[in-house]
């Protein structure tokens, strides 16, 4: 609640707006598209689904230059929130766990622009490959008789519709406040940037200029640790207060290079990097910090296989 | 796109498909469709989690 009252209203109305509108869409479509036993025409549906999706990707994603991997951010996004739709609003169960694939496989390649090689793999093997084949299997094996109208009826679809929505709503809407916030912090990170390229201690001057008669780095350790916003990694917070007392003596020594030094030693642990071996790294990690988890997983894949193998024998001798 | 707009976009990608998975799960009858809706909320944080490890730089995210 207090969050809604430290503003004021109508900066609450103005950022307000571009997530209402697709998510509004949104609710319209995905209530008219789910399963009805009398359905409302599809195509209705499938404009304001259309409309809903543009209007997402012009107003929520921020986006930047065309290179490739917005492009391609765009486009497995675009598949995947596309997919998700038809498998919810699917009625043949087959179908939609075809449109699931679909998702997986979307998902994987965001996985694999966001530098995780290793779990894009693994779950192409065992979600596209494993799980949803064998979701086919028991699809096509087990509802050959009976046929019931259960895949042509949905359990309250605007009451349900309106839950997720009403969700997603507030999520975007924290988020959108978050990232403004926290809006301070990355530009003053991008004036390091452009400081640490300058060619003359008065260029770098000129770069460093906080927006109020501040010292910079006092500043930046302000917004850094205000704990609003995306948090800050507590080494980060650290380097930028070790940077601010340094540089004074810095700015006296007059030395372009050494300055130059310090402000790429902050721009480049403000922007971390992955380990490129990261097969090996995620297997260190799992058997050193999460080996207790690690063991309690494999503990109950092995309960949940003794189970199968029980159900299954029992079932064999009642038949036999 | 800078690193805390790519957070955010991939935030918002994570947070429509566990939304969609939701109504999925609260909506469908059939008990496989179910599965799959609870399988794709997890497609969501698996996002969410992929998101936030790319931006803090280590790998638990």
């Amino acid at each position: 609640m207090a969050l809604f009252l430290d503003i004021p209203f109508p900066d609450l109305a103005r950022g307000l707006w571009p997530i209402a509108l697709p998510v509004l869409l949104g609710l319209a479509a995905v209530c008219l598209l789910l399963p009805r036993p009398r359905g409302y025409p599809g195509l209705t549906g499938a404009v304001l689904a259309g409309a809903a999706l543009l209007a997402a990707g012009w107003f929520l994603i921020r986006g930047g230059a065309a290179d490739p991997p917005t492009v391609l951010f765009y486009a497995f996004a675009g598949i995947a929130v596309t997919a998700g739709g038809l498998m919810v609003t699917q009625r043949n169960p087959a179908r939609a766990a075809l449109s699931f694939a679909l998702v997986v496989l979307a998902t994987c390649g965001l996985f694999l622009l966001q530098a995780a090689p290793f779990l894009m793999a693994a779950t192409v093997i065992v979600y596209a490959g494993a799980i949803v084949v064998t979701f086919l299997f028991v699809l096509m094996l087990a509802q050959q008789a009976g046929k019931s109208d259960a895949d042509h009826r949905s359990r309250e679809p605007v009451l349900a519709t309106t839950a997720g929505f009403v969700l997603l709503g507030a999520v975007l809407y924290v988020l959108n406040l978050t990232y403004e916030s926290s809006h301070e912090f990355h530009d003053m990170l991008a004036q390091v940037y452009s400081a640490k390229q300058a060619t003359s201690i008065a260029e770098i001057e000129s770069t460093l200029r906080p927006p109020e008669k501040e010292e910079f780095f006092a500043r930046l350790l302000f917004v850094a640790g205000e704990g609003r916003g995306v948090p800050v990694p507590a080494k980060l917070v650290e380097k930028i207060r070790w940077l601010g007392s340094e540089w004074p003596k810095l700015r006296a020594g007059g030395d372009l290079d050494s300055m130059k030094a310090a402000l790429d030693d902050l721009d480049r642990s403000s922007r971390p990097s992955l380990p490129a071996a990261n097969v090996g790294y995620l297997g260190r990690l799992l058997f050193t910090e999460y080996l207790v988890a690690v063991e309690l997983g494999g503990t109950l894949l092995l309960v949940a296989t003794i189970g199968a193998i029980a159900i299954t024998s029992r079932r064999t001798e009642e038949t036999s | 796109m800078s690193a805390p707009d790519m957070l955010f976009n991939y935030l918002v990608v994570g947070a429509i498909l566990f939304a969609l998975g939701m109504i999925g799960f609260l909506a469908r009858r059939n008990l496989i469709v179910m599965f799959l809706s609870v399988e794709m909320m997890l497609q969501g944080v698996a996002v969410n989690l992929v998101a936030f490890a790319r931006y803090h730089g280590n790998l638990q995210g």
